[in-house]
Formats: C-alpha cells, structure tokens, sequence
C-alpha cells in the first residue's frame, strides 16, 4: 500500500480502509498459491487437501540440461523436489545441486523487482523499450541452451531481428557446434577407462552415470587423472597423472592398441597402462575408454578413435544429435568475441541472459570494461549479480519452479517446466524478455511455450499431449536421434608438454562455477573429498607441500601468465605432484547472499572460457598464520581401525559378529520393525542423499564458523576415510545416519526419556521433553546426535521459513536431534495402510536419502518381513554392522565395499 | 601437649573472638572484596549463558561436554574430603584428634558440592527444565529414566547436598549457642539465638543431638555413591575411555586425594591467620600428611590398574586411548597432572616434611590443579577420540567457560570467608570434650 505508506498524516477512514484491505490479503495470501494451468502429478487436482502434499511433475534446468523432478508443494509452496521415477534418465534420482534448487526458490538473494539504473522500475516499461532494442546491435549471451522455446525465440531473434548470441558456460565445455552428443553407456560397459574424465562427478549427467554405474559398480575402473575425482575415489586402479600428462597416456594406450606412436613412458604409468589396456581388450565392444572434457579435442578424437576400435561404439558409446543447441558459426558466439566487438563498439545492446560473465570471464578479458561502451545493457536472471551492477537494466527472473519453460535432459529427452507456485516476486520469464525484443511484449509466456509444442504436434490432439506432458513431466520419445559415428581419423601427435608446475580448475563440486554461492545447504554442503565448507582452497600434493614447507590451512599464491591469486592450501591426497588444482565458483562480489567475498576467485587465472589447464605455474607460501578452514571431519584416515569399512574380496563373506550379551529384555515387534542397509560398493560419495535428508527434515544451516568448531547438524553424513596400500591409494565414502540401535546407549543414558524406542524399532527423539544433557551424544558411538548448541532454525533468514516440511518439528534452541529414518514418511505411509485395512508394502516408505541416492546405494523397509528388500540385503554376504561389537545391534547396516587385490 | 584444663577456657575464648570479638583486618575484607569480584563476575556470566545458551561454550559433537563437567567433578571431588574427615572418622573410635578440623572441612564441602551442583545445571541445553531430572509427580505423568546413570547421578549428588548442609549445621548447633552466650550486642545475640535453634545445652538436648548427629553421619557412604554416581555417568556409556568398572574407585580415590589436599591448605591458612597452633597442633598436621600420601597412592594405584586393565584388554582402542593420553595431544597436561600430583607428595614419606607447614602447602598447592587437569583428560579424551576416526573433533574452552570456572572459585571463597567471619570454625564443644 504505497499511497499509505507515503501519506504524512491519516484520516480515520483511510486507516480503516487500509486496514480492510491488509485483513483481505493476508486472508487471500493464506489461501496459497496454486498455479494457474498448471497439472499436478496426482489423478485428481482440484482436491488440494490442507496437510497433503501435491506433486506436481516438472525440471530444474542446470547448465542446460534438464533435471527432471517431481515437486512436492504443501498449500501452494514448494518444499522438497524428488526424482522423477517414470522420466528414462535418474530414475527418479537426484543431485545434489537439484535438492537444493528448492532452497534458491525461496533465497533471499533473490531480486525482488526490476531495477533500472539501481532504482525500482516496471516490467511495462522495459516492454515498452524492448523493440527499439532489438536490431543488429543486439547481442544475447547465455549459458547453455537445451530449452527448445528458448531455441525457437533466440532463432528468431538472430534470424529476424539480426541479432547475435553467444554462449558462455564456465562449467561445462560447450558442445561443438554440429558435432554429435557423446553418451557413454557405463551400464553396458564390462571394464571402463577414464583418461581425465570424471563421469561420476558432479555435472548435468551425474544422476545418470552413477546410476548406470551402480548397477554392477564391481567394474573394473581405470582412472589417470591429476586430482582425485569421485570417480578416481572408486577406481580398481587410478593414477595420479599431470593434466599435461594425460595426452600422453592416451596415445600410449591407443598405441597399445594398434594406434598410432608410443610413447615413452615412466615405470607407474606403463604399468597402469598396461593393466588398463588389458582390461579394455578383454571385453571388446562391452569396454569404454573417456577421455575428460577438460582434455583437448584431440585426445577425445583419439578416446573416440580406440573406442572405435574396440567395436565400442554404438554399444558402450552412442552418439546422439546435438542435445544442446548453439548458435551457427565457429568463434564468433564466443564470450571472447563479444567482448570483441563490445570494445570495438559494434555491440548497440547487449542482453545478459542467465549468464554471470563479469565473474566467469577468464583472464586477460575485461568484460566490464568493454561492457561499458555498450549503449544499452540488460540483464535478466534470479540475482542482481556482478553482470547486473554492470547494466543498465536489471530484469528479475523467475525461478524454474515460478516459471513456464521446457528443457531437454541429457538424454535429449524433452519435457515441459510448468510453475508449481506462483511468483514469490516481481520478476518475469526468459521467455517474456526474449519475446519483448521479439515484438510481443504481453507475451503469456505458457502460450509462448504451448506455441512451440504446438508447432510439433497435431493441433487436434494438442491439448491431450500438452496434458500428458505436463503430468508426465516429459514428452515420450523425445530423446535425442542416434547417429552413426564414423570412426574419426587419427590426431597427428601433439609435442609433449614440458614439465613443470600446471593448475588444473574444476568447477566446485558444491557451488558449481559460482552459481550455488548463495544456497546455504550448499555452501555447508562438505565437498566429497575435502569435507571442507563455505569456501575453496588450492589443492596440491604431500610431496610438493613438503617441499615448499606448506602445511593445510597456510596461505599460497599461485601465479601464472602475469595475474596471481592468494588462497589456503590443502594436502589432498592423490593429487598429482607437478598438479595443483584451483576450484572455481568462490570470491563471488555481488548477489550471491551467503556466499558473498568467501574463498578466493580463480577465474583471474583461467586461461581461457574453456581453460582447464595452465602451465608453468609458481607456487609460493605467504607469510601468516594458518587460518582455521570450516571442515566437516578434519580426521580422513582409518587410524588403522580396519573394522569401521569393512572391504572384502570379490565373493567373500565379513564374518559374523560374536553375539553380545545384553542385560536388558528384547524389544517386541507386532508391526513392522524398520531397517536399513547401505552399500558401501554402490556409494559414491555424490552427497545427493545429505541435501536430500536437510530438504525433507527441515534441517538447517550453521554458518562456517559453527561448522569449523565442529557443530554442523548435517543428520546424515558421509564418512571420508583415505588409506594409503600397497596397490595405491583408496577412498572410502560411508555414509552415516542414525542406526537406531536395538540396544541404544542413547535411549539408556537420557535421564527424562526424551530419547526412546518406538513400537516398529525407531530410536525416537521426543524434543519437546529433551533438556539437552547430551549424555545421548556421549554415549553414541557412532555420534549421530546432532545439537542445536544455538537457535539455528531461528537463525536462518526468514525468506526459508516457507521451504521448511510442515510435517517436522522446527528444533529450538537446546534440543538434541538427529535422524529419525524419515519418521513423517513412515507415518504417512501407515495411515494410507491403515485406511486400506493392509500392512505397510515394501518399498512404499523411502527415506528422503534412500529416494535421492542415484547409486541405489540405500535400502530401506521392514526387517520383520523376511521377503523385503532390506532383510534380502541383511542376508548378502558382505553384510556387516558398524562397531557391531559393542552390543548396540544398529539397524542401519553396510555391505562391505568389495576389493579385488 | 597441654591438659584439658589448661586449654579448655582459652580455645573458646579463642575460636569465638573470631567470630565475635576480633578486629576485622585489612587482609580479609581484601580477599572478600577479590572473591566477591569474581562472585559478581560468575553471576554476569551466568546470566550471559542463560540469556545466550551454551553456544558460547567451545562444546561440540564430540566434545559435547567441556570444562563444565571437568569442573563439576573435580567440585565433587573436593566435597568428599570433608566427609571423610568428619563423618568417617566420628564413626571410628579414637580419633577425637578431628575435632579441630572437621567444622571447617564440612563447610568445605558444602560448598564445594553445591559449586559442583551448579554446573549440571548451567551446561543444560534448556536449564528451565532441568527439574525433569526429579521425580516430581506431574500431569504429564512421565517419569525420569530410571535406567540413566545421569537420573542416580543426580539424585546422588542432591542427596549429598542435602546431607552434608544438615550435618553441618546440626554439628555447628551446640557451638553457636556458645556464640549466642558470649556475643556482645542484642542483635548478634538475637541471630545466634535463631540459629542455634534455642539450645540450652540441657542433657536431654545433647542426646537429641547425638542421635541426629550419629545418624547424619551416615553420610559417609552417600560420598561414595557421590562420586561414584558421577563416575558411572561416564563409564555406563560405551565410550572406550570410560567403559571400564575401575573408574568409580578411581574417581573416588582421586576426590578424597584433592579435597584432603585441599582440607590442608585450609588448615594451614586458618592456622596462619588466626594463630591457632594450640588448636591445630602439629599432630594434626602430621596425620593430614599421611591422609594425603594414603590417598595420593591409592588414586596412583588406581590410576596404573586403568592404565594396566586398558592394555590388558586387548582392545585397540582401550589402549589407544592410553597412547593419546600418553603422547597425544593431551601429552603436555597429563604429564603435568602426574608431575603436580605425584612427584611432590613423594616428600610426605618424611615425618620432618609432614610437620613443616610450607612444605605440606607446598604439596597440596601441587595437588589441587594436578588433579583439575586429571579431570581435564579423562572427559575429554573419552569424547575426542571416540570409536569413528571420522568424528574425531577438538576442543577450546572459551572465556565464558574460563569465567565460569574462576566464578565458582571466587564464590567459594567469597561464601568460605563469611564462615570464617561469622561462625564458629572449630567445633569448640568437641574440643572441650576431648580434653575435658
């Protein structure tokens, strides 16, 4: 109410009116946020029941690839996003980065209205400029694009109003412009070589290789790389390799192979290569070889080409029309050629679309400079970030859950974004912007959408498929066309690379190239082989640590071509020695809320859009003292306790515990007595489930310097332990939640039973009755308990009050709490039981964890019932309780990892 | 040593005019105002924790109890000397020798226990609530979990508060009716009066007061389950450090050991200041000497059983504790815990050494902190190297925990100085009737 706002004095009856009006919104407000048009999951939509949730079926775009999900919203407001289980890729899976995309719906970084010259301005009056832009002078960057609306708009943008686009994705390679997708098949593949290549890893194609993978993760899995990736971490035999190197072993592996020169080769390397080719060669047409994006195109041509050899293509590797659009041309959509012809002035308007290039930009591109002889600059996307402070116009846009749009997976699979609320701000959709310059400033984006299916569909069954679609969450049969690869001719061989120090960057495996850095659960989100949060460091090797007398936490600067950055150091083990890694998406400077000023920027040193690597690098240590870094578990090693993850060889079985004694009567069970096992072969350590658990339960962030003395409240944590053997170095990731102990220390030590066994097995936290003693924690062996030593849950910004699940407790300030295995799912599902007069089916409860997991690494059901899925796996012979000797009898289980030797 | 009759007026002169007569000097109201500083600074800092919650502290997961429980038990360590001096020795015939010591041990221990009580409380994460730990009926009909070593702790240590302050005042009752006797101003003689609950010293008086005094005696065996409540808490969990049956013995031998240590800097202090050499003799001195050293061997002894038990068992991680304690990241302080607790106790082997109070100051000025940092290593080296490397986790105290700490150590003093000055410090009637 502006007009009261600014109004010196009131009369009576304006107040009252005022006040009428406030008493009406706030009753409307309450009466949520269903979307218009939009089609819920379930059967029947117009039943919204308060207290149940709907589903509402949609995706989450990441780097151009859709992340399809399924979006559960109480009352209108979307609180958890789960896989999509009919979608062909994930398999109703998720990421890490997905999980949390519902925690950026709500940031409060988020832009709230539209801003010209930094002051509040209309959407209408941007619409009223917006022809006058459109023109030759017109340039659009993005990111990566797979939206085939966003395609079709940004087409007829360069094909009717003579603009240009260009694209800069920092995280990703982008694809070559006529150059076939690359799918590898880790599902059809009998042994896998990864030269540089991390499949596994976090990216757009995450959720699908780790699924692919988990479904016989016995593989052997050969991986060079110069630092240790998720899946060096779970690799038969890796080898710390210079980035620089990797070219080399490449052609020593074709030449093996029948392709091409050998090289010559060190000791570690030629044996390495020629267990990997041994393995490649014995499943011809069932192996793969990867050669990373971070290689040159040469090497991948050359993986390509041994691939064909091998008869691997078409089998192990398909080849797909492009997944991703680009614009036509070579170069000339580059960021560096608009920065190009910014500075030349040929640029009269410049859109910024979802692109944040004034932080991404590499070294020696001064994007800022260059932006400021463009006449008109505008910048659509969710934060007023670095490019935004640049621009004239700033233009908020909707979040993928606000917004109508479509995207296409990485399989090529097409579906439709739908809105699953309404906006929480004044903020528009791409494609309203895009449809602004295109002369449609009232453009309805849906209707925009609906046009370009409407396009590719009969106009009589329109409706029908648009409905389908829309419930379904994806277009049936929309995956990308395979092609037929033609083997590529052999690369001539490059000159080696000399020696010498390189950098290698990799975007941050939790706030990606920068663009998490404000999503809380993110930033606390430990790094799977670091278990550092809320910033980044310079990984480099012990012997090179040595060396230079650097120790963990002291401060380095790293130089190279002229610019230097300054950033503590990190022993990581399995680094390469002449390799240092810099991990990008940290020192972000403008709109990225929690995440602003944290870690060091590493785009200063990136050589180029697409740098991975550069040489001839110099490290030196700065003076001052080690700066204490928020990690999760500052110990990663075994201590030589070989009972916690247990490995055995391929076949065998983990001997059984001794039975322990215990003073106390049996629990009795006449319903269900819940359980869970996870696989410690299957995990790989992607950190999916631990976002997972924080969305479902409500659980907050800490902040770094709470995480750094040790008070994360993560309920489900994954244990990071490396040992060093004899065949190399292993990485085990063992996931921890709650084992809710038969015989619980916890429930014993409580002195107000505020910690107590449930009727089906649960160790239940009452919080109300809990006068935080911690004796649980004590008593934990395990230390699952978790302790709000402060009001986290009031801490955090009042903007994430609406993400958290109505159906959990809010902790207060004093309370233990810790993993309750989902117990509201649990509940939901015996009602549901109850009302069809049947017992709980297995598999009809899934932990939020268990849900998310990619690598199906989790089972969860009912112990009771021997023919469930968790008391099969409690009957496989790697089956194993954690510190089963003590007598707790957990009820979360592991199968050990196996180990061929 | 002197007849009965020759002493028997001037102790009473002498122990009442402290109360009574003498000339409040410079150097008391300076050590109140000190204690009471740091009084003042420990009820802040409380208020600052009740206000804030124990964030503040340097607590963590695993190291979710810090200086609040070393303090705690090393408090409740202290509070069993006093018991034994007293009560113990009044239910063994023959050593009326206590007399000149116990009144002042049992305000000792008073003290001492409620400084331990208040920590429990103050380390809460909902201290509001901490009555929940009580078995009061209430409509919500749930009980305390009888199964916690935490709900027998804390009816232990309640008990014992309880006990100790009755014993205490029902043995002070005969002496300050003597004050009320000799007091000079109508006031002062009002407010003995009160306190001394009317005795008139009447024989069926005093065999009341036998009996109520024989039967709160008893309490010896309450500072048993004291310590031994507060060392099930830690050795019922799993925790390899702790789970061992050894550790109630252990605890108590070790409390007995620093507040005997701590008996006797009283003893000297007092005997310094007010020249009570008659009532304090070097006899006294001699026998808190041997105590000592008894106490010192046995805790030393019950120290090398845990540390033998802890290899014998096998268990990797039982002696892995031992090794972390050894040469880990506690080597320093427990080192100086042995050092301080053990090396200077070796002179009391000497009978010369035992009657010279700067050496048995000396002693137990050792003692005193050397167990604290004892303490400091059994909680923390159970919760910092727990079963999982992968939790394994550090711990600074704060200031506010350092406040807490120095706060009760000021308001002991501060409470101890107002005995001092206001009540009847040695059991003058005992005295009397041992050298009558």
């Amino acid at each position: 109410m502006p007009a009261i706002a600014e109004a010196g004095a009131l009369r009576r009856r304006e107040f009252l009116r005022g006040m009428a009006a406030s008493a009406a919104t706030a009753a409307l407000a309450g009466c949520g946020r269903s979307p218009v048009g939009a089609v819920p999951y379930v059967e029947r939509p117009e039943e919204v029941v308060p207290g149940r949730p709907l589903f509402y079926a949609t995706a989450i775009p990441f780097a151009g690839f859709a992340q399809p999900v399924l979006a559960e919203t109480h009352m209108g407001r979307p609180t958890k996003l789960e896989g999509n289980p009919d979608h062909p890729v994930g398999g109703g899976a998720t990421d890490a980065f997905t999980q949390a995309a519902v925690a950026a719906l709500y940031g409060p970084e988020r832009s709230r209205r539209p801003l010209r010259g930094g002051v509040a301005a209309a959407w209408a009056d941007f619409a009223a400029l917006a022809p006058e832009l459109a023109g030759p002078g017109l340039r659009v960057l993005t990111g990566a694009v797979g939206s085939p609306t966003l395609v079709r708009q940004l087409t007829a943008l360069v094909e009717e109003a003579g603009a240009r686009w260009h694209v800069h994705e920092p995280g990703l390679p982008p694809p070559q412009a006529g150059r076939p997708s690359l799918h590898p098949r880790l599902d059809a593949a009998g042994a896998v070589v990864c030269l540089d290549a991390d499949p596994l890893g976090p990216g757009p194609a995450q959720v699908a290789h780790v699924r692919a993978w988990s479904a016989a993760p016995r593989r052997p899995l050969f991986v060079a790389e110069p630092t240790l990736s998720p899946t060096g971490a779970v690799a038969r035999r890796r080898l710390a390799a210079p980035a620089g190197r990797v070219p080399v072993l490449a052609r020593a592996l074709a030449a093996e192979l029948g392709l091409g020169q050998a090289p010559p080769l060190a000791d570690d390397e030629a044996a390495w290569v020629a267990e990997a080719v041994a393995a490649l060669a014995a499943q011809p047409g069932e192996s793969l070889l990867l050669a990373g994006p971070t290689q040159p195109g040469a090497i991948r041509d050359l993986a390509l080409a041994v691939n064909a050899r091998l008869g691997n293509l078409g089998r192990t590797l398909l080849a797909t029309e492009p997944v991703l659009a680009m614009p036509p041309g070579g170069d000339e959509f580059s960021l560096a050629a608009l920065v190009e012809d910014m500075r030349g002035g040929r640029v009269r308007a410049l859109l910024v679309l979802e692109a944040n290039p004034a932080y991404t930009q590499p070294a020696g591109l001064d994007f800022a400079a260059a932006a400021r002889r463009v006449p008109w600059r505008i910048h659509a996307g969710l934060c007023r970030d670095e490019t935004a402070a640049l621009c004239h116009w700033h233009l908020p846009l909707h979040h993928p859950l606000e917004d109508w749009s479509d995207a296409r997976a990485v399989d090529g699979t097409a579906g439709i974004i739908q809105p699953v609320t309404r906006p929480l701000h004044e903020s528009v959709s791409a494609h309203a912007v895009l449809a602004a310059l295109l002369g449609e400033p009232g453009a309805d984006p849906r209707e925009v959408v609906r046009d370009t299916w409407r396009r590719r569909w009969d106009e009589d069954d329109f409706e029908a498929r648009w409905r389908r679609a829309l419930h379904d969450g994806f277009v049936a049969d929309t995956g990308a066309a395979p092609l037929t690869l033609a083997p590529p001719p052999l690369p001539p061989p490059e000159p080696d690379e000399v020696g010498g120090l390189e950098a290698v960057f990799r975007p941050d495996p939790c706030v990606w190239d920068g663009r998490f850095a404000a999503v809380p659960w993110l930033q606390e989100l430990p790094k799977p082989l670091t278990t550092l949060t809320w910033t980044n460091v310079v990984a480099l090797g012990a012997g090179l640590a040595g060396r230079l007398g650097v120790a963990t936490g002291d401060t380095v600067e790293v130089s190279a071509a002229g610019a230097a950055v300054a950033a503590p150091a990190w022993i990581m083990p399995g680094q390469a020695e002449a390799s240092v890694t810099l991990f990008l998406g940290y020192g972000r400077r403008n709109g990225a809320g929690v995440g602003r000023g944290r870690g060091y920027d590493a785009y200063p040193l990136r050589p180029g859009p697409q740098g991975w690597r550069v040489a001839g690098v110099r490290l030196r240590r700065l003076d001052g003292a080690a700066a204490p870094l928020p990690v999760i578990q500052p110990h990663q090693t075994l201590a030589g306790l070989d009972d916690i993850v247990r490995t055995v060889a391929p076949g065998a079985a983990v001997p059984p515990p001794a039975a322990a004694a215990s003073l106390y009567p049996e629990w009795e069970y006449p319903g269900p007595a819940w359980g869970m096992v996870i696989d410690l072969d299957r995990c790989t350590g992607c950190n999916a489930c631990v976002v997972a658990c924080q969305m479902e339960n409500a659980v907050p962030t800490v902040g770094p310097s709470e995480v750094a003395k040790g008070r994360a409240l993560h309920w489900l944590r994954v244990d990071l332990y490396y040992q060093e053997r004899p065949e190399g170095l292993r990485t085990y990731f063992q996931p921890v939640p709650c084992m809710h102990c038969e015989k619980a220390p916890c429930e014993f030590g409580c002195p107000v039973n505020a910690t107590v066994h449930g009727p089906e097995g649960l160790n239940q936290m009452v919080y109300n009755r809990c006068i935080g003693t911690r004796t649980c924690s004590s008593y934990c062996p395990y230390k699952v308990r978790r302790f709000n030593f402060r009001d986290y849950a009031g801490a955090m910004p009042a903007a994430y009050a609406p993400l958290r699940n109505p159906d959990v407790t809010v902790r207060a300030q004093g309370v233990m709490e810790k993993c309750t295995y989902c117990t509201q799912r649990i509940a939901a599902a015996r009602i549901e039981a109850r009302k069809d007069n049947r017992p709980i089916r297995d598999g009809e409860v899934r932990t939020a964890c268990q849900q998310a997991c990619p690598a199906r690494a989790i089972v969860f059901g009912d112990l009771a019932d021997p023919g469930s899925a968790v008391a099969r796996a409690r009957d496989d012979r790697r089956h194993y309780g954690l510190l089963a000797h003590l007598g707790t009898r957990p009820r979360t289980t592991y199968l050990a990892r196996t180990e061929a030797r | 040593m002197s007849t009965g009759a020759e002493i028997f007026q001037p102790i009473t002169v002498q122990v009442a005019d402290i109360a009574l007569a003498r000339r409040v000097r410079r150097r008391w109201w300076l050590a109140l105002a000190l204690s009471g500083a740091a009084t003042v600074a420990f009820v802040a800092t409380v208020v600052w924790l009740l206000a804030t919650g124990v964030g503040i502290w340097g607590i963590n997961i695993p190291v979710n109890w810090g200086l609040a429980i070393v303090n705690s038990i090393w408090w409740a360590g202290l509070a069993t000397a006093g018991t034994l001096i007293s009560a113990l020795l009044l239910l063994v015939p023959g050593q009326q020798w206590r007399s000149a010591l116990n009144r002042f041990a049992e305000a000792m221990t008073v003290l001492a226990v409620a400084m331990a009580g208040v920590f429990p409380i103050l380390h809460l994460g909902r201290p509001e609530a901490v009555h929940w730990m009580l078995p009061l009926p209430s409509t919500l009909g749930v009980w305390p979990q009888f199964r916690s070593p935490l709900t027998w702790d804390v009816a232990s240590l309640l008990a014992y508060l309880l006990v100790s302050l009755a014993f205490w005042y029902v043995g002070m009752i005969p002496d300050l009716a003597t004050l009320r006797d000799r007091a000079g101003g109508a006031r002062r003689r009002r407010a003995y009066n009160r306190l001394a609950l009317g005795w008139r010293g009447s024989a069926l008086h005093w065999a009341r007061w036998r009996q109520a005094y024989r039967a709160a005696a008893l309490m010896a065996v309450l500072a048993a389950t004291l310590h031994s409540g507060g060392a099930m808490l830690f050795a019922a969990g799993p925790s390899a450090a702790w789970h061992t049956t050894g550790l109630p013995p252990y605890l108590l031998a070790s409390g007995v050991f620093s507040g005997l240590a701590v008996v006797l800097l009283l003893t000297l202090s007092l005997r310094a200041a007010f020249g009570l050499g008659a009532v304090i003799t070097g006899r006294h001195l001699d026998i808190m000497g041997r105590l000592l050293l008894v106490a010192g061997l046995a805790f030393l002894y019950g120290a090398a059983t845990l540390a033998f038990g802890a290899w014998y068992s096998g268990d990797p991680r039982q002696a892995q504790f031992l090794v972390e304690r050894a040469v880990g990241a506690h080597a320093v302080t427990t080192w100086a815990a042995m050092a301080l607790m053990f090396v200077p106790l070796q002179a009391l082997w000497w009978r010369r050494a035992r009657r010279a109070p700067a050496v048995l100051a000396a002693v137990a000025l050792a003692v005193v902190p050397g167990v604290w940092l004892d303490r400091y290593v059994l909680v923390l080296g159970g919760l910092q190297r727990d079963y999982l490397p992968s939790r394994w986790g550090e711990y600074a105290p704060t200031a506010a925990e350092w406040a807490l700490f120095g706060g009760t150590l000021g308001a002991f003093a501060f409470l101890f100085l107002l005995f001092v000055r206001f009540l009847p410090l040695v059991a003058m009637f005992e005295i009397r009737e041992a050298t009558a």
